[in-house]
C-alpha cells in the first residue's frame, strides 16, 4: 500500500476573495481614470512641410503655415497645443486667429514665444455658434533660413466642446495657400 | 498506532534489538526485516489518515497575500483620491470653498492639477452666467471680470 499525497491545490477562500477585490479595485480605478482624464485629447504628432531646395543656406525667407483642427461632428470651444520646431532655423514671427468666426482672434500664447522655436497656443470661444469638422483655427507665420523641408512636434493637449467637455480631435500643420 | 502489548512485536524488545545491533554493526548496513517494514508503513498509514490534512503555507502563497493586501491598500488608496477629485470637478464652481489645493495652484480652476485654457473658459463660461466669483479676482480689483480669464488664459499658455 503506498500513501498517496494529495495534489490538490486549492487557494482558500479568503485569498480568492482578496484576489477578486482587488481585480474590481483595479477595474474601478481605471474606469474612473478614464473618465476622468484628459489623455485621450494627448497626441504628439511630427509634421513636415516642404521648402525649396534651390536656396542658399543662410538665405532668409518667410512663410505662413496654417493650423488646422478637426473635431468631428461635434462643436469646438476650446483648443491647446503645443508646437516645437524640430528644424534649425525656423522662428515664430508672427501669430493670426482662424477661419471660423469664434476663433478669428489670435489665440493666446506667450510673447517670449516669438523670434523662438517653441510655442504654446490656445483659445476658447463662449459663442453660440462654433466650428465642427475641419477648420484652421490660426495662421503661423514663419521666418525660415536655409533651404529642404524643416519638421514640427505638435502635442494637442485639449480640446474641448460645449460645457467643456473633453472631445476626440486631430490637429494639423499645412503650408498656407494665401 | 503501534500496539504496545502487540506480541509479536513487544515494545522493549524490539528497541534493544535494534540498538543492540545498530551499535555492534559499527558502519555496517543495517536491514531491517521486511515484514516489519510492511507494518510500520501500516501503521504510518493509519495514523496519518486519523490525523486532519494539514496543507503547508507555501512560500507563493504568502508572497501572493502580502502583495494582494499592499495592492488593496494603495488601490482603494487611488480610488479614493479619484473621487475627490471628481467630486471637486464636478461641483459648481462658486460653491467650492477655498482648499489646499487651490491655495497651492489658484487659477486651476477646475482642480485638474493644470492651469489650462479649461480654466479661462470655465471662468468666462460663470462670468457670462452672471455668477459670482470673488475668490477668482486675481488681479484684486474687487470683481470678477474678463481681466481675470485673461490671466488664467496667459497663465495657461506661457513657456
Amino acid at each position: 500500500m503506498q500513501y498517496q499525497c494529495s495534489k490538490k491545490r486549492s487557494l482558500p477562500f479568503c485569498w480568492i476573495t482578496l484576489i477578486v477585490l482587488d481585480a474590481g479595485l483595479v477595474v474601478v480605478a481605471m474606469a474612473q481614470d478614464r473618465v476622468a482624464s484628459p489623455v485621450d485629447t494627448i497626441e504628439l504628432v511630427i509634421i513636415q512641410i516642404e521648402g525649396p531646395a534651390n536656396i542658399k543656406a543662410h538665405d532668409v525667407r518667410f512663410e505662413a503655415v496654417d493650423l488646422i483642427m478637426d473635431s468631428g461632428e461635434l462643436p469646438l470651444a476650446a483648443w491647446q497645443l503645443e508646437i516645437q520646431s524640430r528644424s534649425p532655423g525656423v522662428e515664430f514671427v508672427g501669430i493670426e486667429g482662424g477661419d471660423h468666426e469664434a476663433f478669428e482672434n489670435p489665440p493666446y500664447y506667450d510673447p517670449q514665444a516669438l523670434n523662438n522655436d517653441r510655442v504654446i497656443l490656445a483659445a476658447f470661444s463662449t459663442a453660440d455658434e462654433l466650428p465642427s469638422g475641419r477648420s484652421r483655427i490660426a495662421r503661423l507665420h514663419l521666418q525660415l533660413e536655409g533651404p529642404g523641408p524643416y519638421e514640427f512636434e505638435m502635442q494637442v493637449n485639449v480640446t474641448a466642446t460645449i460645457d467643456g467637455e473633453s472631445i476626440p480631435a486631430t490637429a494639423s500643420i499645412q503650408k498656407s495657400t494665401i | 498506532m503501534i500496539d504496545s502489548n502487540d506480541s509479536q512485536f513487544p515494545e522493549d524488545q524490539l528497541a534493544g534489538e535494534i540498538v543492540s545491533e545498530l551499535r555492534q554493526s559499527d558502519g555496517v548496513p543495517f536491514a531491517i526485516p521486511a515484514e516489519h517494514t510492511e507494518d510500520i508503513l501500516q501503521d504510518a498509514h493509519e495514523y496519518l489518515a486519523s490525523q486532519p490534512v494539514v496543507r503547508p503555507v507555501r512560500h507563493w502563497v504568502r508572497l501572493t497575500a502580502v502583495v494582494s493586501s499592499v495592492c488593496a491598500a494603495l488601490l482603494v488608496f487611488m480610488v479614493t483620491q479619484v473621487t475627490d477629485r471628481d467630486q471637486l470637478t464636478e461641483e459648481s464652481a462658486a460653491s467650492v470653498p477655498d482648499t489646499d489645493l487651490r491655495s497651492l495652484y489658484p487659477k486651476d480652476i477646475d482642480g485638474n492639477g493644470t492651469v489650462d485654457i479649461l480654466d479661462a473658459y470655465a471662468m468666462a463660461r460663470l462670468l457670462e452666467s452672471g455668477e459670482s466669483g470673488g475668490h477668482w479676482d486675481f488681479n484684486s480689483d474687487g470683481q470678477l471680470n474678463e481681466d481675470d480669464v485673461q490671466l488664467v488664459a496667459f497663465d495657461a499658455v506661457m513657456l
